[in-house]
């Protein structure tokens, strides 16, 4: 016959045993939160993404059509509004031909059908035009700026989480951003007239003949640093488990990879991608046609351009991306932690 | 005397298996810190890059008319440019409507282009062998059939290979139907902590991802001069995992590239399923453990950890025969040294769970946003224990596929969508 100490005991060491269950037993019989991971299915990468999801946003609240009747929000659509210096405003300041906006301004929104100019010393939430923007120096963007044409940014500006352009974005002396899209974004006002010579076609051949170095292994690997003389021609992709330096002038037809630090010296031309695990630097002149990435800083001497104009290529560094003035790049610029000009 | 040197060898053996699951928690919980607390290694799909290469999808399929509809819907949903995607799904001695369908497809849309295969043997690796001649392109990127890519999948994979070290890449297996039942919902957390921090930690840590062979890529050449899949193994994709490592190319992964799948929604589908890759994982372990010791392509933690990986499937068998070994003790008088040794391997084989321990598993669902879904974490002992009964039985079929040198009957996953 069983004591009640021992059925007490038993009761406690079967209920306690039981215990971490009770609380998934609940979830089965009533489950809250069953669903499986949410994935988009129809999300696609766009570096727009700001600018083309708010013109949507309007276009719903209201057509073009609708727009040069009516209203839209509260106040009626004038195919000119003009901000004056020092005016501050939180609501959405939206014009069918041209906005103009005073120094040293404070406001939220502006959309316009035409261009936008924003003076200096304001500060706003966003910003985006189907014409050509100017912001003028030493603004504050809180989110984001996006024009369909040409867009111009004084210097001193903080850019927010992105700044694009359909066409070419050109970006003043200490501004700082995390995202840049143009084609191209520029450092300065005037295009980088770049000198290309005639790249030979059949990659494999130069091996061996012209570039005076060995790359270890038939595989291509460098087990070690690895350095390309100035001068060199490179047939083939590089990759090095250290750094790479290519020498000045050197001419790479293929991508070069380092788990270390990649350095291009003066006036090389890379037909690849460059990753340098470990930060990359242009030191100037240096001509990418593909795509730039590292998991820490990019420095981009004067008149480095990456991409070219029939096609448009990404920057993207981990930590910050550090742009000369003089500098092109046609497409997307990356920085997660911040990035500066000049 | 005999006995004596034999409870000896015993009381050794469970000392070993217990240091070696200590071993693999360590592993874990290293896992678990970098996914928590360190910066993670971001995947090339951040690129945008307006010149993309052509690639070709590879989705090998056996009497897959319950599925077939959906993963050609979603290819054809892409956003990758048509003139460079060529579609090839790999009817392998389907009986059902299968080939119907994929004759409907390849009408309508010029890139789908099927292969019909009636003869050679039937299985995933025979089919990828026979898809890959077949194939266009130096990208290939294969697909489950009871996968359904979104519609930007194809760019993220393909973009891995703007890397010249990148030899394939995987993306993240997300299970669709976990509201069909206890198993998968217990198969969602596995899943969850195995692609959310053990997958991605490894990434980071520049250690050994793995190419999982249901949604990932991996370049043609590199396949074919390695004489293309060996269709003996039935884990073609852990043994091109380490043929790659060991050859010195790199195994990308991509957890944002999420993609659902389908999973077992029975038990004796599950054990089968468990059993196949139990099997083939060993069959690839005998393979590749020496040479990726041996290899100069790997830094020791790499090889560390590969060798780890290699031998994930041999830690339920251990842990059964170490039961054993205590059992022989208990009837021989002698357990009193071992009784906490005993519970510590238990408490490890808790802790380790089956292929992701549970607090791996509670972080990623952390990170991903789970609330009550971590109430269901005891329930994954059950699945352990499970899962060692199906991981021995594996591990004796690849012992016998080394003894008899057949090419192993591929068994197909049931599939459950209507």
């Amino acid at each position: 016959m069983m004591t009640w100490e021992t059925a007490l005991l038993l009761v406690a060491f079967f209920g306690l045993m039981l215990f971490p269950f009770l609380p998934g037993l609940i979830e089965l019989l009533n489950p809250v939160d069953d669903e499986p991971l949410a994935i988009d299915m129809e999300y696609i990468r766009e570096a727009r993404y700001f600018g083309i999801t708010f013109r949507r946003r309007i276009d719903e609240q209201m057509s073009k059509q609708a727009m040069g009747a009516g209203a839209m929000g509260s106040g009626r659509i004038q195919p000119l509004v003009t901000i004056g210096r020092g005016t501050q405003t939180s609501g959405l300041i939206a014009a069918l031909d041209h906005i103009e906006i005073g120094e040293n301004c404070n406001f939220g929104e502006a959309y316009c059908y035409g261009d936008v100019q924003i003076g200096a010393d304001s500060t706003f939430e966003s910003a985006a035009s189907d014409g050509r923007m100017v912001i003028e120096d030493n603004c504050t963007v809180h989110r984001w700026v996006d024009s369909e044409q040409d867009m111009a940014i004084g210097t001193g500006c903080v850019l927010g989480v992105s700044a694009s352009s359909a066409q070419s974005l050109i970006v003043g002396d200490r501004c700082e951003f995390q995202r840049l899209w143009g084609l191209p974004v520029r450092t300065s006002e005037e295009p980088i007239s770049r000198y290309v010579p005639d790249l030979p076609q059949e990659r494999e051949e130069i091996i061996g003949k012209d570039t005076g170095i060995e790359i270890e292994d038939t595989a291509r690997w460098s087990s070690g640093d690895l350095t390309v003389p100035a001068g060199s021609t490179v047939g083939r992709d590089i990759v090095a488990y250290g750094d790479v330096r290519i020498g000045a002038n050197a001419i790479v037809l293929g991508t070069v990879k380092g788990r270390g630090r990649v350095t291009l010296d003066e006036g090389v031309i890379v037909t690849g991608n460059v990753i340098g695990q470990r930060g990359i630097n242009c030191i100037g002149n240096a001509s990418v046609f593909g795509n730039m990435f590292s998991e820490r800083d990019i420095e981009l001497g004067p008149g480095t351009v990456v991409g070219r104009t029939e096609a448009f290529k990404t920057i993207y560094s981990q930590t910050r991306v550090l742009l000369a003035r003089g500098v092109e790049v046609y497409g997307w610029i990356v920085a997660e932690e911040g990035g500066t000009v000049g | 005397m005999v006995s004596f040197w034999l409870l000896w060898l015993l009381q050794l053996y469970i000392y070993v298996v217990a240091v070696i699951m200590l071993l693999y928690m360590v592993r874990h919980m290293v896992f678990t810190s970098t996914r928590l607390h360190r910066k993670q290694r971001r995947f090339y799909h951040e690129i945008l890059d307006s010149e993309l290469p052509p690639v070709t999808v590879l989705v090998p399929m056996h009497n897959e008319e319950a599925v077939a509809h959906d993963i050609l819907r979603a290819l054809i949903n892409s956003d990758y440019p048509k003139d460079l995607l060529e579609v090839i799904p790999v009817d392998d001695h389907s009986e059902d409507r299968t080939e119907q369908i994929l004759r409907e497809y390849a009408d309508q849309y010029s890139y789908i282009r099927p292969l019909y295969r009636r003869s050679g043997p039937r299985g995933k690796p025979s089919g990828l062998n026979d898809a890959l001649e077949y194939a266009s392109h130096e990208v290939v990127i294969v697909f489950d059939a009871d996968y359904t890519p979104p519609a930007d999948m194809i760019k993220q994979l393909a973009m891995a290979f703007v890397d010249p070290e990148v030899g394939a890449v995987m993306g993240r297996v997300v299970p669709e139907n976990t509201k069909r039942g206890l198993l998968t919902r217990l198969l969602d957390l596995e899943r969850a902590g195995g692609y959310q921090v053990d997958q991605q930690a490894r990434y980071t840590r520049n250690l050994i991802p793995q190419y999982g062979g249901t949604v990932g890529a991996f370049r043609r050449s590199v396949v074919l001069s390695m004489g293309g899949f060996n269709p003996r193994i039935l884990a073609e994709d852990t043994d091109l995992t380490f043929a790659l490592f060991t050859r010195g190319w790199q195994v990308a992964y991509a957890n944002r590239s999420e993609c659902y799948e389908e999973s077992p929604e029975s038990w004796d589908v599950r054990f089968r399923q468990v059993r196949r890759w139990a099997r083939g994982h060993t069959q690839a372990a005998f393979r590749h453990f020496l040479r990726t010791l041996s290899t100069r392509y790997l830094r020791f933690w790499q090889k560390v950890d590969g060798a780890m990986l290699l031998g994930v499937y041999a830690i339920p068998t251990l842990l059964a025969t170490a039961i054993l070994a205590h059992l022989v003790l208990f009837l021989s008088g002698r357990v009193a040294p071992f009784t906490l040794i005993i519970a510590a391997l238990f408490c490890m084989a808790n802790s380790y769970g089956n292929f992701a321990p549970f607090f791996e598993v509670g972080s990623a669902t952390m990170l991903d946003g789970g609330r009550r879904r971590t109430w269901l974490l005891p329930y994954m002992a059950y699945v352990f224990i499970f899962n060692v009964w199906a991981v021995v039985s594996g591990l004796k079929d690849a012992l016998l596929d080394v003894i008899r040198e057949g090419t192993p009957q591929w068994e197909k996953t049931e599939r459950y969508r209507q």
